[in-house]
């Protein structure tokens, strides 16, 4: 089993690597198309919905 | 509009006949009481006529104009209305004109993203889906009203009134000669998307516009492709809209493209800008050959719809009581089923056979149906034109995806075939229970062959039919009224239409004149189909006529 934590770092490098690739032009489709396949491979629209809800609840200024 | 040096109504296919207002002998009695006055004989006047005359009521066809519409407008009919196309005794030119099919296939930049098949099998007798221009559609219509000796139809006759009276509407009439009034118990408002009669009673459409605009084109060439819908998604040569292209009978081909937010509709609509934009596509489909230009329009994708279909003796049926996006393919299909709707219920309100509450079923019914093509067609709408940011750039997601993931390609499935499932309406009984299978109460009947070959459909009367398998409950249900009311259809126990409803030898279905379900059971008793005979009659207490 790998360690969870190590995991998230490689998808975080791995992500900052490919949006520096796409450019700010073509970063918002790289990351659409990314969640679109992360949702088909999830398999559970509940807990998907609930994460897309997460990810935009602390994007207000002032949060983080 | 035509090209320029055409007739307005000068085709490359078609003759539009020309009908002159009632003329002699016919003008005797224009103004005599009729028991139903239909305004605007289009696809759907016309089709609530034939519903109407099925059940022996007679109606009178009033039309502004002197021949069918103008250009092939709608032209995909679907499975259901060729069903009602069929109770109405019309069916037959549509089959021998039209051309089936199944297919559709979605493209994105050139390369295949989809290919759907909307469902069919040998169980069905009829194709999801045919191609066909709305003249024919009209024209055989026509064919079969002018046929029936129940049906007058008054052409260059322009509806300019509609007075409330004691039972009825009074109806003003202005032809080629004169105005005159007559009265009439009941009106069905026919007359289309901008309803005159509609404006007369004081009612609006309520909903949505959207922002996209298409051109539609009929170009009639020698083009080797089956007719299957194709869909092109940031084409070369429209970079970032979407073209849709449909085969239809004697060489036309419907092109359809988006226009940019920064093209004027006026600009669009000039002849020499329509041929650029059918040429470009026709590059990318890769037609070399010539081709002739027939006919071309504008539309913008609506969701509007009436609050009520009903307003005191007004019906509104078709375009009158709503505007649904193109995208669906569902403003004609839409309208038959209204019109089949209210043309049975009427008729049986009319002929004593229902209770007048019938008739208040048909605005859940049929705005219930509208409203869920509004959510079906709003989705196709947003994924063909997408209208803000981030719709754009999730379609545009899905897309890119779509070329190497065949499930981002589903997004761009159009789901165009789903019958309303008119479920929690007056009429309809809750579903069976312990059903495991089958189709549920306020769903269109399902078709199936039976071991002789024949379709389960043909055993159909023109009422309402119970299809049971208990040779007991056959007799009992036979005692009840006439079998022109309600058809009882024995079936075997262990035969096909027992597979495809889920049932057993006590089981019984209750499907309505329009072939929806009224009421289902799996284990059925005599005091069942009575109690729910009668509450898909309007309630009315007995069966004796
Ligand atoms: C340009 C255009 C393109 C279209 N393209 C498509 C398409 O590609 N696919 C699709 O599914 N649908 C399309 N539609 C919609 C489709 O044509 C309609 O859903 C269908 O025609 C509705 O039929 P209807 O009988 O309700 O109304 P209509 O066909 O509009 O018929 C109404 C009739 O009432 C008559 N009338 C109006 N006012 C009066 C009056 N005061 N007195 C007497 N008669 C009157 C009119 O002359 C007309 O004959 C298109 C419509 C238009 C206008």
């Amino acid at each position: 089993m790998t360690d969870d934590a190590t995991n998230t770092e490689a998808v975080y490098e791995a992500m900052a690597q490919a949006i520096d690739a796409a450019g700010p032009e073509r970063t918002e489709l790289l990351l659409a198309k990314f969640a679109l396949l992360l949702s088909e491979e999830t398999r559970d629209t509940g807990k998907v919905l609930a994460l897309l809800s997460q990810a935009a609840a602390t994007l207000s200024p002032g949060r983080l | 509009m035509r090209p320029d040096g055409k007739g307005e109504l000068e085709s490359l296919y078609f003759n539009y006949p020309r009908f002159s207002a009632p003329e002699g002998a016919a003008r005797d009695g224009l103004d005599r009481r009729k028991t139903v006055a239909i305004a605007g004989a289009g696809p759907v006047g016309m089709a609530a006529a034939l519903a109407l005359a099925r059940e022996g009521v007679a109606s009178v066809l009033i039309d502004n104009k002197d021949t069918f519409n103008d250009g092939s407008r709608a032209i995909c009919v679907e499975r259901q209305s060729y069903y009602m196309l069929e109770s109405l005794g019309a069916v037959q030119p549509f089959l021998e004109k039209s051309l089936g099919w199944t297919k559709g296939r979605s493209f994105y930049r050139g390369k295949q993203i989809l290919e759907f098949d909307m469902p069919d099998s040998e169980d069905e007798k009829f194709r999801p889906m045919y191609n066909i221009q709305q003249q024919y559609i009209e024209a055989f219509l026509y064919e079969a009203a002018a046929a029936s000796p129940l049906i007058e139809i008054r052409w260059q006759s322009e509806v300019t009134g509609v007075r409330d009276i004691k039972n009825g509407v009074e109806v003003s009439v202005t032809d080629t000669l004169e105005s005159y009034t007559f009265e009439a118990d009941w009106l069905l408002a026919c007359d289309g998307g901008k309803s005159p009669v509609r404006k007369m009673r004081g009612l609006r459409l309520k909903g949505e516009n959207y922002e996209g605009r298409y051109v539609i084109a009929d170009v009639q060439m020698d083009h080797d492709y089956p007719t299957i819908r194709r869909a092109l998604f940031d084409p070369d040569c429209r970079p970032g809209g979407t073209v849709l292209i449909h085969r239809q009978p004697d060489n036309i081909w419907r092109i359809d493209y988006q226009l940019h937010d920064q093209e004027s509709t006026e600009e669009a609509m000039r002849e020499d800008n329509i041929r650029a934009g059918v040429a470009g596509v026709l590059h990318d489909i890769g037609h070399t050959g010539p081709w002739e230009l027939e006919w071309w329009s504008v539309y913008t994708a609506n969701t509007l719809a009436l609050d009520d279909y009903r307003d005191g003796r007004v019906f509104f049926v078709g375009d009158s009581a709503h505007i649904v996006p193109i995208f669906g393919v569902r403003g004609l299909n839409n309208g038959f089923a209204d019109a089949v709707n209210i043309g049975w219920k009427l008729g049986w309100v009319l002929n004593g056979k229902a209770a007048p509450a019938l008739l208040d079923s048909y605005t859940p019914e049929r705005r219930g149906a509208t409203l869920d093509v509004f959510a079906n067609a709003s989705k196709s709408a947003r994924f063909m034109t997408p209208p803000s940011h981030g719709w754009q750039l999730m379609r545009d997601a899905a897309l890119s995806l779509a070329l190497d993931h065949p499930f981002a390609g589903q997004l761009a499935n159009p789901r165009q075939m789903r019958p309303y499932i008119y479920a929690g309406c007056p009429g309809v009984s809750p579903d069976g229970q312990g059903f495991t299978t089958g189709p549920e109460a306020g769903k269109v009947m399902c078709e199936t062959r039976l071991e002789d070959g024949g379709w389960l459909s043909d055993g159909f009367g023109p009422g309402f039919n119970l299809l049971c398998f208990d040779p007991a409950l056959a007799e009992a249900v036979r005692g009840l009224t006439s079998a022109e009311n309600l058809t009882v259809l024995l079936l075997a126990p262990e035969g096909n239409a027992a597979q495809i409803c889920g049932a057993n030898a006590g089981s019984a279905y209750l499907v309505r004149p329009d072939r929806h379900i009224a009421a289902r059971w799996l284990q059925a008793s005599l005091q069942d189909v009575e109690t729910a005979y009668g509450s898909a009659t309007g309630g009315q207490g007995e069966y004796d006529d």
